[in-house]
């Protein structure tokens, strides 16, 4: 086995130790960082992503596979600045304004950044001007919304309607999740996509701008 | 049957030939301040005003068969995790909300697992008041729940709700995961197992004599175990045999022997968590759906069994319609009709802050027709 696939594997177990001490080994042995981390580090979470979407794995091992993608990544983090080596894409990622739910945020957050993409994370209560400025500023091809409350749902529409208003509705696509979000409730307020969890999330994203 | 038959019947999974026979219980804690034109601040600082709005709900759609133990001052308080209140952190008509954080250090479970669970849990309770308590003022608090508590069984008494229970807790392992914070406790199941399983027995057994104490003077001999953290959207079937449902079961058998039956709130996805649930008693316990878990398929696994209830989902009584709102309940009801009852027709979870008054009324009427 390679020590690529080694990296991966390990990962997919979620032993964090191993993958750091197998990515500091492939770095050892001149293994280009880009190399590493895509075809160790996000082959891993790919399969994790997979498996997790088809209900063959659950959110801890999903938890502990992105824990052991993080202690590589940064390791990795110096070599890759230095290869110039750029993201999948930038994605603005946010639980809206009145609602201060995270858990299914953060992991999309981590299946997201297990498919290469540059996340920028604004976090709990976020207006739909945050979303704007995040888009205009760091320049992000998706932004990711998500509420658990049906009271703070319709925010997820005032989102679009910001982007509307700010003139850059096509140079963005919308992403909508949480709980009691669902794909019809995301087409009446003009979202792009809806799914129904983390994995797939990512592998839509990857699809509209990957 | 009046309500306190009706649910009897149900919990002791018994067939039924009429949908009038299937209990209705809408979970309203938030809502009620809505229909009656109160903030979220006016009800959750003041039983009496949420008993007052409870009443004008219920003059306007009809009296259902079950009613939460609580009101929305005190579930903040038992929810165990620092709240965002109405008024205060959030705004005067916005919904309370629970913020998680890790309030826990690795060292806590030893602590837990050699000097219990209570000592700590007391200790963590008073930091994370607005603003913290001390040891007086949180058995104030306590008191003070259970005033309330007597004060909402009183009220429906008097116009034939049943409280759903006498007491609440939680399993040690959800608490503890909310309290050490989703990700971080995850990361101990894999870390630290052994020192997370000595602080859940440790913890089971107090729980346990907790509950039964309270229930001890109490007329509802029913106690509702809110597992919030051992679903599959949160949790692998693994993770709750070895860790979760050892001591779930535990409990459940314990109150089953003192003559208490369980109302496992089981948020999320059960479905593949539910096969175990057969090792319990018969009619031992009823399982509270939230729209998550195929409510179907679980009615196939414990149909004859024990009792559930569920799931009218919050998204359809927010956004849908009342012939939406019907034909998502009659769906239920037949299920129950042809199936060997043990249904209790509710809400999946809470009806949210923003359902249409006409849709809860629909709920209500579709076992009334």
């Amino acid at each position: 086995m390679s020590i690529l696939a080694e990296i991966s594997e390990a990962l997919q177990k979620g032993k964090r130790k191993q993958v750091t001490a197998l990515v500091q080994q492939a770095l050892d042995e001149g293994i280009p960082a880009p190399q590493i981390l895509n075809e160790g580090l996000l082959a891993g979470m790919d399969v994790i992503g997979v498996r997790f979407r088809d209900n063959e794995i659950f959110v801890p091992e999903v938890l502990v596979a992105a824990r052991a993608m993080n202690a590589g990544a940064e390791l990795l983090k110096p070599h890759l600045a230095e290869a110039g080596a750029v993201s999948k894409g930038k994605i603005a990622l946010g639980t809206v304004k009145g609602d201060l739910h995270d858990i299914g945020k953060n992991l999309v957050r981590m299946m997201f950044e297990g498919k290469g993409f540059e996340v920028i994370d604004l976090g709990v209560d976020v207006a739909p001007e945050a979303f704007v400025k995040a888009v205009q500023e760091q320049d992000c091809g998706i932004v990711a919304c998500s509420a658990l409350l049906t009271t703070t749902m319709p925010v997820m529409g005032e989102v679009v309607k910001a982007l509307e208003a700010a003139g850059l509705r096509d140079k963005v696509k919308v992403m909508v999740g949480g709980a009691p979000v669902n794909q019809e409730f995301a087409a009446s307020i003009g979202a792009d996509a809806y799914t129904d969890d983390a994995a797939s999330a990512a592998d839509k994203a990857a699809e509209l701008i990957g | 049957m009046n309500s306190f038959e009706k649910v009897q019947h149900c919990m002791d999974v018994l067939p039924i030939k009429d949908r009038h026979d299937i209990p209705v219980y809408p979970m309203m804690l938030i809502y009620p301040g809505r229909v009656a034109g109160f903030t979220q601040q006016d009800i959750c600082e003041d039983t009496d005003k949420w008993l007052e709005a409870l009443e004008i709900t219920f003059q306007k759609v009809g009296y259902p068969d079950l009613c939460q133990g609580n009101g929305p001052q005190d579930v903040i308080f038992l929810h165990g995790l620092e709240a965002m209140r109405p008024g205060h952190e959030v705004g005067p008509d916005e919904s309370f909300q629970l913020h998680e954080t890790c309030r826990m250090e690795v060292e806590d479970y030893e602590d837990i697992a050699k000097n219990g669970r209570l000592q700590w849990y007391n200790r963590y309770l008073c930091t994370i008041q607005h603003p913290p308590m001390t040891p007086e003022q949180l058995g104030q608090r306590w008191m003070q729940v259970g005033m309330n508590s007597a004060k909402i069984g009183q009220y429906l008494g008097s116009h034939g709700v049943v409280p759903i229970h006498g007491s609440a807790s939680a399993p040690v392992f959800d608490a503890l995961s909310m309290t050490r914070s989703f990700q971080e406790f995850v990361y101990d199941l894999y870390d630290e197992p052994d020192l997370v399983k000595a602080a859940i027995k440790r913890g089971t057994s107090e729980v346990i004599g907790q509950v039964l104490g309270n229930l001890e003077h109490s007329p509802i001999k029913r106690a509702s175990l809110f597992a919030m953290r051992s679903d599959a959207n949160s949790i692998s079937p693994e993770i709750f045999e070895e860790f979760s449902w050892p001591a779930l079961k535990e409990m459940i058998e314990s109150f089953h022997k003192a003559g208490v039956q369980t109302v496992l709130h089981a948020d999320g996805n059960w479905l593949p968590m539910l096969p175990k649930l057969l090792e319990l008693p018969k009619g031992s316990t009823l399982v509270e759906l939230d729209g998550v878990t195929d409510i179907h398929k679980a009615y196939d696994i414990l149909k004859g069994w024990l009792a559930i209830r569920g799931d009218v989902p919050a998204t359809l009584m927010a956004f849908s319609t009342p012939d939406e709102v019907s034909a998502y309940c009659e769906d239920l009801i037949q299920m129950a009709l042809n199936g060997s009852g043990g249904l209790v027709l509710g809400s999946g979870c809470e009806i949210p802050l923003n359902c249409k008054l006409e849709n809860l009324q629909a709920m209500m009427d579709s076992v009334r027709k």
